[in-house]
């Protein structure tokens, strides 16, 4: 059998997530807390790095950036909280998640729309995170990041819609 | 927990944001008022009855008040209920009102998304 790829690895965990967190009535009870915690770290870490590579192209991107860094710290903190240690950051766009990838790989023109399906992701991620955190002070911090994506994705729907 | 007393607080609040939005222009009060409904079906649902609405004072800056307020209280309410359905329920209530925090700033000609933590207690 062929060997996983560090990049098919990332891949098959982020969509590990994705599945279970899409899917949660099928997944819920196999997933743990710290697990569900990684995988929300990644996908910020993953944002913030694909908003980076696409700064230039519009000063909300710089905003944002910075927010999905914000959300990567306070879910690293809930990580230490759990026991776990922070895994190394993605320097590379190979590293991230494909919806991310998509983003950092847009121009100017492909941004606005890549932009919004990133969020839109994160917002459903999540909604459903937050029905499978089972500490108070973790879920508050997952309720408050899911309100600031929700926050991102009106003013991307708003532009993209031209209003 | 007093499942009904938080449920009661998050439809005092919700009341609060759709009262505020009258003659506000836009879907806004619409969105308050389905959010109303949803929170005073579970209220119903766990044994409780919902109250009146308060008044209060209305217009673009009172309704962001409103909904600022609003998504605090639910953000504080999903360390309260552990219950998966509630916990849907405030993640819908969370989204929308965030989304009506960023509209009515946008309104304001305010940054839209001014923290990377709405809601987070003050």
């Amino acid at each position: 059998m062929k060997p996983l790829s560090r990049r098919s690895a990332l891949r098959a965990g982020g969509a590990a997530l994705a599945a279970s967190l899409f899917a949660p009535s099928l997944a819920r009870g196999a997933t743990d807390e710290g697990g569900l915690l990684l995988g929300l770290w990644r996908r910020e870490m993953g944002a913030s790095l694909a908003y980076d590579r696409v700064a230039h192209t519009d000063p909300l991107f710089v905003t944002l950036r910075g927010h999905e860094a914000d959300h990567a710290a306070a879910i690293a903190t809930e990580l230490a909280a759990v026991g776990l240690g922070t895994p190394r950051p993605p320097k590379w766009v190979s590293e991230i998640d494909v919806t991310a990838e998509r983003l950092a790989r847009s121009d100017a023109k492909t941004a606005p729309a890549a932009a919004l399906a990133l969020e839109e992701e994160l917002v459903t991620l999540y909604r459903n995170a937050l029905t499978a955190l089972p500490d108070s002070k973790i879920a508050m911090t997952a309720a408050t990041i899911l309100a600031s994506h929700s926050q991102h994705l009106l003013i991307l729907q708003r532009q993209t819609d031209g209003g | 927990m007093d499942v009904g007393a938080v449920l009661s607080e998050q439809l005092r609040a919700t009341q609060a944001v759709a009262a505020a939005y009258s003659g506000v222009p836009g879907e806004g009060r619409v969105n308050a008022q389905r959010r109303v409904d949803r929170l005073e079906q579970a209220l119903r649902d766990a044994g409780g009855t919902p109250k009146a609405a308060p008044s209060g004072a209305t217009g673009v800056e009172a309704a962001l008040a409103a909904e600022q307020a609003a998504l605090r209280a639910h953000v504080a309410a999903v360390g309260q209920l552990e219950n998966a359905a509630y916990r849907e329920l405030l993640a819908g209530l969370i989204t929308e009102a965030a989304a009506g925090e960023s509209a009515l700033l946008t309104v304001l000609k305010r940054p839209a998304a001014p923290f990377a933590f709405p809601g987070q207690p003050v």
